[in-house]
């Protein structure tokens, strides 16, 4: 609220990406460019197999374009090594699954605390606890995934995500896995803390509804991405 | 689906599959199985026909009679009457020399025919049966040892030889210790000139006999009836063990050595079988949409675990007769007479037992994999390894029992061997599954994902003890074996005290004591000779043994072979008193000074009285004194010594030891020249023969453990491998919440290293119970540590279960949060 005009957290330009293959190569988009700004909600729609997970990964500094260039928060990823890169996600960037991505091992509590762990959180049980509790799990801290719905579950990775209070949030099909009621439920929470903490989200959906909650909807089709 | 499509389908699948871990796993499980006991099976069969159960080639003979006195002539006559082939034969210990070199050998003097069953081999052949008068046969190792080649000349007692043949390989090599010394052969006419043989000098004699099956039994019959204590008989068709208990016990404890090789084996097969099976839970469904029924699916996995067998079947059989060649050449030097053939129709135990393993522990999986519902494709969680239950897994326990009941050949070894196995993998990984935490919390506090590591620890806590076990286990086996190898023997020579005598002279005849004496002093050796006569306990208290001992003590090796027995007017220094009092050196009474443990063991005390038999005469003596002695001090020692009024008149030699220090050595060569029938025996070289044994045996049981390690190393590898294919989600989401590649890999590497360094401290701790237990208990040495272990077991385990993640660690990344 500082600033007047949004800042640019996310800027993509002319991205390309091909996997190397035994006809040469296989071309999964070109020449892509994206524009996010501070609290925007960006939906990416498009066919399976289009390439929305490629890009949400090079978006995310998790893998590499074969051409073009990656600006998060003012920084090119290009030009950082493996560990800033990881702060810089540690830092700015969380990530919503369609199949939650809890460990099973650890309860809720754990799980969310262990994120902030690696962010390097001064206090990350008091916040992780609370985070839980915003999410609506107050009774369920202890509790193991394997003990959780999946409605359950996927409130446990928003309050991981939102925990770290992050600037960007990439969302990969949240409600994939979902019923209907419980996916708007998840949807709803995700967009007011979208609000609230001036959240950047992109997600990627197949659900028309959800798309059209986004404020943009870019189409990824046949290698091309089009602003809708 | 016909037969022989689903065959072609098995082969397609089955070339395809040699491309998965879990499937190479399986087979080179397999294959260890069947090399291993195929191999110990042929080598058990081996050791028992070649020492338990004596072949005509191995006796030289139907029937052997041996004796530490000359059998009778009236024998040799009745075996004449009744028309059987006889021969005789006397065996004794002796130095052999040239002008360099001295060899405590076995010399062998025969009379033709020899011998009477079987083959002499020399080469060069010859055209005698035995040596022409004046010249010996040498075994090859006795060339070796001395230096010497075909043609030279030896010197024996006061006669020369000149060795005009190399034995290759000989029948009647003797039996017991005897039978480990380089021999030589010699002809009977000559033995009287060496004179090595004196009153009282030990000398084993025996006759062989041969004629039809027939004849040899009657006469073993009439033989047997009129046995002295001191003779032995052997028969190619009786089916006594002979005296080698030792090769008995080490074919056991070969036996049991690989037993846990297989256990490994067995444990390798089942966890890869459910690795591989729940793989091919979604091919099963898909088979089945495709119509294809849950019988034809179990018969086409059958086929599939069939073509694998057999691979691994035909493999391990040639590994399993490679390895047969190799102990062969262990043990041939050890035994020159060399193994027989084992019989090599059983080299099929080790394919009938892979495939009794396999079956006993593939079947269920199998039954699981073609009742998998069609469903499974559509929904996952169908297709989730549904747990075997409790009754079919003890059938899978039980029945795998069963097969390694019938491969030991005892069920209670075999029920035993498992269960001490199965404790101590359990036990040794619980114990060592609690230095984890600890250790974990202590470098939680280093590295930034070191929390993590805690919650593994903590919660990988079942896997983590299965996996501490195994390796703990291994390195414990190696490192015993290593220790036990080289350490305890050398410990066990190395704790003879500085002036423990290494020469040993027996035979001194009476009047040669004057002159050695003055030998020896002019020598500036200091030692005493000691007379030795031998003689029987015939009775003790007035009554024969067996109305007053009970059968255990009637079992004492006292009362079953002659005594040295000695007779002195003073105590033997070396010997400590422990009840009674020496007698006056000019006393008359007949007086008895006892060893401690053959009084305790036969319930004498002072004041008791024995009757002896010596050289046919008889006399009591009272119980004076008990002395302890230290038999391993290597000095003479007796049992029983006398009073002097009591033995001074009876034919005697005298004996006795002293040590030459390595500028002496010159010495005893020219006391062989002077006094040439004297038998010197070098007792180093005699330990060295004896260490040699173990060695060998050793040796033979660390290329079983190398096998087992191999099985265990691939063991670990496959959990190893399960495991990180499970961490690259988790390590994927790790990355994704802000972790680099280098620091999730780490978290891997610091958990396996945690693990190798448990494993080896526990290792250590094992190691150092077995080492303490057999040194205190079997070789009586006090119990050392061995700081080393505890420095080089951990190490080794930390690099072992680095390396096996290093070589599974697959990158991971984006895609694997994609899937569930
Ligand atoms: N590492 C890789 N190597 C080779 N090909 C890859 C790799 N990762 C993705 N692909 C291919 O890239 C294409 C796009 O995959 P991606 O997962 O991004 O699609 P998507 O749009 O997310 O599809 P969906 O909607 O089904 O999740 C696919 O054809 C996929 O097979
Ligand atoms: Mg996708």
């Amino acid at each position: 609220m500082t600033t007047p005009e949004p800042l640019a957290v996310l800027i993509a330009t002319a991205l390309s990406k091909s996997f190397p293959d035994q006809s040469g190569g296989l071309d999964i988009f070109n020449d892509i460019s994206i524009h996010a700004r501070a609290g925007e909600s960006i939906a990416i729609i498009g066919p399976s197999g289009a390439g929305k997970s490629t890009l949400l990964s090079i978006l995310a500094g998790l893998d590499e374009p074969s051409k073009g260039t990656v600006e998060l928060l003012g920084k090119p990823l290009s030009g950082l090594d493996e560990q800033s890169r990881a702060e810089l996600r540690a830092r700015h960037i969380s990530f919503v699954f369609q199949s939650f991505q809890l460990l099973p091992e650890l309860t809720a509590l754990d799980n969310v605390q262990l994120a902030l762990e690696i962010q390097g959180h001064p206090n990350p049980e008091k916040q992780a606890s609370y985070w839980l509790d915003r999410v609506g799990l107050k009774q369920r801290h202890h509790h193991t995934p394997a003990r959780l719905s999946g409605g359950e579950q996927q409130r446990v990775a928003i309050a991981r995500a939102f925990a770290t209070e992050p600037s960007l949030l990439f969302a990969d099909e949240p409600t994939g896995n979902l019923d209907e009621k419980t996916g708007r439920e998840i949807v709803d929470q995700l967009f007011e803390l979208n609000q609230q903490l001036n959240t950047t989200l992109i997600l990627i959906t197949h659900d028309a509804e959800l798309a059209q909650r986004c404020q943009r909807r870019l189409y990824l089709h046949d290698g091309k991405l089009q602003e809708q | 689906m016909k037969s022989t499509q689903l065959i072609r389908l098995a082969l397609k699948q089955s070339r395809s599959d040699l491309l998965t871990f879990e499937w190479r796993a399986l087979l080179l499980a397999l294959f260890l199985a069947t090399s291993l006991s195929g191999f110990l099976t042929l080598l058990g069969n081996q050791l028992e026909k070649g020492l338990s159960r004596q072949s005509a080639t191995m006796l030289g003979a139907d029937l052997s009679l041996s004796d530490s006195q000359p059998i009778d002539e009236a024998l040799h006559e009745e075996a004449s009457k009744l028309g059987l082939l006889y021969t005789n034969v006397t065996q004794f210990s002796t130095m052999v020399s040239t002008a360099e070199q001295m060899l405590l050998s076995s010399v062998r003097a025969v009379e033709a025919p020899y011998p009477l069953r079987g083959e002499l081999i020399t080469e060069p052949p010859q055209p005698t049966q035995i040596p022409v008068a004046g010249t010996a046969w040498a075994e090859q190792q006795l060339l070796e040892r001395m230096g010497i080649a075909v043609g030279e000349t030896i010197t024996l007692g006061y006669s020369q030889f000149k060795i005009t043949a190399a034995v290759i390989s000989s029948p009647d090599r003797g039996t017991g210790f005897r039978s480990f010394s380089p021999q030589l052969l010699i002809n009977r006419e000559d033995l009287a000139a060496t004179r090595v043989i004196q009153p009282g000098s030990r000398i084993g004699y025996r006759t062989l006999f041969s004629g039809t099956e027939q004849q040899i039994k009657g006469f073993h019959a009439q033989l047997r009836q009129s046995l002295t204590p001191q003779q032995r008989l052997w028969s190619v068709y009786a089916d006594q063990p002979m005296a080698s208990g030792a090769m008995e016990n080490a074919s056991g404890f070969l036996r049991m050595t690989s037993l846990f090789g297989i256990l490994l084996c067995g444990l390798l097969i089942t966890l890869s079988l459910r690795r591989y099976s729940s793989a091919q839970y979604r091919r099963s469904a898909l088979l089945q949409s495709l119509g294809m029924r849950p019988r034809q699916i179990l018969h086409l996995y059958l086929l599939k675990l069939l073509l694998g067998w057999t691979l691994a079947a035909l493999t391990g059989i040639i590994a399993g007769l490679l390895l047969l060649q190799l102990t062969g050449s262990l043990l041939q030097t050890l035994l020159p007479a060399g193994l027989p053939a084992p019989d090599y129709r059983l080299i099929a135990t080790g394919p009938l037992l892979s495939l009794a393993l396999l079956l006993a522990i593939g079947f269920s999986p199998l039954l699981q994999i073609s009742r998998i519902p069609v469903m499974g494709l559509l929904r996952r969680d169908q297709l989730s390894h549904q747990g075997l239950s409790w009754p079919a897994r003890l059938i899978i326990l039980a029945l795998t029992g069963t097969v390694i009941a019938l491969y030991l050949g005892s069920a209670i070894n075999a029920l035993a061997a498992i269960l001490l196995s199965v404790a101590t993998i359990l036990l040794a990984g619980l114990c060592a599954s609690l230095l984890l935490p600890p250790a974990g919390r202590l470098l939680a506090r280093r590295f930034r994902l070191g929390r993590l590591l805690s919650y593994r620890i903590r919660q990988q806590r079942q896997w983590h003890r299965v996996q501490l076990g195994i390796m703990c286990l291994l390195l414990t086996l190696l490192s015993s074996l290593l220790l036990s190898q080289t350490e305890l023997v050398n410990r066990w020579r190395a704790q003879l005290p500085v002036n423990t005598p290494n020469q040993f002279v027996i035979n001194i005849q009476p009047w040669e004591l004057e002159p050695l004496n003055q030998f020896l002093s002019d020598s500036d050796i200091e030692t005493t000779l000691y007379p030795m006569i031998r003689g029987r306990v015939m009775l003790i208290n007035g009554q024969p043994p067996e109305r007053v001992l009970d059968q255990n003590q009637l079992e004492n090796n006292a009362l079953k072979r002659e005594l040295n027995l000695s007779w002195l007017a003073n105590a033997p220094k070396h010997n400590e008193l422990v009840a009674g009092v020496w007698w006056p050196a000019e006393t008359q009474e007949n007086l008895i000074s006892i060893e401690q443990d053959l009084a305790e063991d036969l319930g004498l005390t002072l004041g008791d009285k024995i009757g002896f038999e010596v050289g046919g005469a008889t006399f009591d003596a009272t119980i004076s004194n008990i002395r302890k002695v230290e038999w391993r001090s290597f000095r003479p020692n007796f049992y029983v010594i006398l009073s002097p009024p009591v033995l001074q008149n009876y034919p005697q030699t005298y004996i006795t030891s002293f040590r030459l220090t390595d500028k002496q050595a010159g010495l005893s060569r020219e006391l062989l020249k002077q006094f040439p029938s004297l038998t010197l025996i070098d007792v180093s070289q005699w330990i060295d023969q004896a260490s040699q044994l173990i060695e060998r045996l050793i040796q033979a049981s660390t290329l079983i453990l190398g096998l087992t390690l191999f099985a265990g190393l691939v063991l670990v590898q496959l959990l190893v491998y399960q495991e990180l294919e499970q961490r690259r989600r988790e390590n994927a989401l790790l990355q994704i919440l802000g972790s680099t590649p280098a620091q999730t890999r780490q978290l891997d590497i610091l958990e396996f290293a945690l693990l190798g360094f448990a494993s080896g401290i526990m290792a250590a701790l094992l190691t150092e119970i077995i080492t303490g237990l057999v040194s205190y208990r079997l070789l009586e040495l006090p119990v050392i540590l061995h700081p080393w272990i505890w420095l080089m077991l951990p190490l080794t385990g930390m690099l072992l279960f680095t390396l096996a993640a290093l070589i599974s660690h697959r990158p991971s990344g984006y895609r694997q949060l994609q899937q569930s």
